[in-house]
């Protein structure tokens, strides 16, 4: 799996976009967490584009979670966008759409 | 040039051919170590011309790096003591002893550059004139001589590259091995804390493989005094090692408050902060907790995370459907926690399932899923005096024809009368 961070300005507030491409598990834990791990002071919201996945399992899960803890817990704003069917299913199983964005 | 084979060696042009022709240097000394002769071999190994250099000492000649660089004559420097070339040319003046072929090494300066070179350098004492003289040959084997010591090291450096290699191996070996102890003692935890013994509780059946050592799932079934049947049917993110650590303190929770007559709300909400508490961020349980009233045939479900959870009648067709619509344990923190139930009515002769996703997402050799079709086909038949779990698990195996799953499964029925 890919990741790609970016980051932009969007009404002021600085926002990490992170996309992944391909598949999102266990073997993507370093990449991930180093996207957001070393512009973690500056961010006030982050994105993560799921346009490009192919597959996600419970560790993708996990690490969402680890995300939503190190952007401030329940004060987190992260939005999962772009995601197809089966992606959507996965989160909304897990009820995720209580904890952060998903569309 | 036409030569008689013969009397080759006494024929002046053929041995001028060889010593013009041949790669070692020949030289001639005379008795003060000056040069009377050399060949064109000699003033290419040392990079200077044949004729010049007649007359010469022999270091000055060569250009000999403490010759050049301490300004003295050739027998004159700090160095020439230990001078194995100067000694065994010494030797055959005065003892006439031959040197053949003595390995030096030693550094000129050729063509400006400060130059080590290996040698191969033989001398023996002649008479020519009727003066003695000394007949050197000075082999250049500089090139093949750094090869070997290049090939040398490359060697060492293999050998040692090897026994880095064996050590990260066997340091890995004792790595896999603690794992798999670790494994080992995960399983055995998991395997102790789930409900193994549910022959008092004749309405229940389980099905449940876990894969490998690797287990994520537990299954907890206990009645209060008050006669509900409290089950939880529970997955584990992270398996192994965290689920065990995960499930120790769930089970505790879950048999002790239902003992104590709580309610399931309370002891969701108590495992839901505990498991907060002790595990990181990115585990958490995906768990079904039921409470079944058995006088009233009434089912009381939460369900965070796991596959609909369904009541099938006697016919086989879903009554009930009752999906996840919760956060899975672990990861609400306790304000937000929600443990809304949803309450639905059996029937007589209504069957209750409950399972983990390693049902759904089992795979058969062309990678089709059994998935969540497969599952209610194989539920979708009368109920009959034995097991509807039974013929799931005998499908479930049917359509994987042998290929390994990635996920333990559990699957629970519980009938109502």
């Amino acid at each position: 799996m890919a990741v790609r961070a970016e980051v932009s300005k969007t009404s002021g507030e600085d926002v990490l976009t992170i996309s992944v491409t391909g598949r999102f598990d266990i073997n993507s834990y370093k990449d991930f967490t180093q996207a957001y791990k070393e512009r973690a002071g500056a961010i006030s919201k982050y994105v993560i584009d799921m346009s490009d996945l192919e597959y996600m399992d419970s560790s993708a899960l996990g690490m969402i979670l680890m995300l939503r803890e190190s952007a401030g817990g329940e004060n987190a704003k992260i939005d999962i966008v772009n995601c197809t069917p089966g992606i959507k299913k996965i989160l909304k199983t897990a009820n995720f759409d209580k904890l952060v964005g998903v569309e | 040039m036409a030569y008689q084979l013969t009397n080759l060696e006494e024929t002046n042009e053929f041995l001028n051919s060889v010593l013009g022709n041949i790669d070692s240097g020949v030289l001639v000394l005379d008795k003060k170590m000056a040069l009377r002769h050399v060949n064109r071999a000699f003033a290419i190994i040392f990079g200077t011309d044949d004729k010049s250099v007649l007359g010469m000492l022999r270091g000055n000649a060569t250009k000999c790096v403490y010759s050049v660089d301490e300004e003295k004559d050739c027998g004159k420097t700090s160095r020439c003591g230990t001078c194995k070339m100067r000694s065994s040319i010494l030797r055959a003046f005065n003892q006439g002893t031959p040197t053949i072929g003595m390995s030096i090494a030693h550094e000129y300066y050729i063509h400006g550059e400060r130059i080590g070179k290996h040698l191969e350098f033989s001398a023996k004492r002649i008479t020519i004139d009727n003066e003695d003289v000394v007949l050197a040959i000075i082999g250049d084997v500089t090139e093949s001589e750094t090869q070997k010591l290049e090939l040398l090291q490359s060697h060492e450096r293999i050998t040692r590259q090897s026994v880095e290699l064996e050590s990260a191996y066997t340091e890995l070996q004792s790595s896999y091995q603690r794992i798999e102890r670790e494994h080992g003692i995960a399983e055995e935890v998991l395997a102790r804390l789930s409900s193994k013994d549910y022959s008092r509780f004749t309405n229940l059946r389980v099905q449940s493989a876990p894969v490998e050592t690797v287990g994520g799932d537990v299954f907890f079934v206990a009645d209060r005094l008050s006669g509900e049947l409290h089950l939880l049917l529970g997955d584990f993110t992270g398996h192994g090692l965290a689920a065990a650590l995960g499930a120790i303190p769930t089970s505790d929770i879950f048999f002790k408050m239902t003992a104590d007559g709580a309610s399931i709300e309370e002891i969701l909400v108590e495992i839901n902060r505990k498991l907060k508490s002790i595990l990181p961020a990115s585990l958490f349980l995906c768990a079904s907790m039921i409470e079944i009233n058995q006088d009233q045939n009434t089912i009381a479900v939460w369900n965070g995370g796991l596959p609909d959870m369904l009541v099938v009648t006697g016919q086989g067709e879903i009554r009930h459907r009752i999906g996840s619509s919760h956060v899975p344990l672990g990861i609400m923190d306790h304000k937000n926690f929600d443990c809304a139930l949803k309450t639905v009515c059996a029937e007589s002769g209504d069957r209750l399932y409950a399972y983990s996703d390693g049902i759904i997402e089992a795979f058969n050799p062309l990678g089709v899923m059994f998935g969540q079709e497969g599952l209610e086909a194989a539920l979708a038949c009368p109920s009959m005096a034995g097991w509807r779990v039974d013929k799931v698990v005998e499908t479930l195996n049917m359509f994987c024809q042998g290929r390994a799953r990635d996920d333990d499964y559990t699957i629970s029925e519980v009938k109502f009368t």
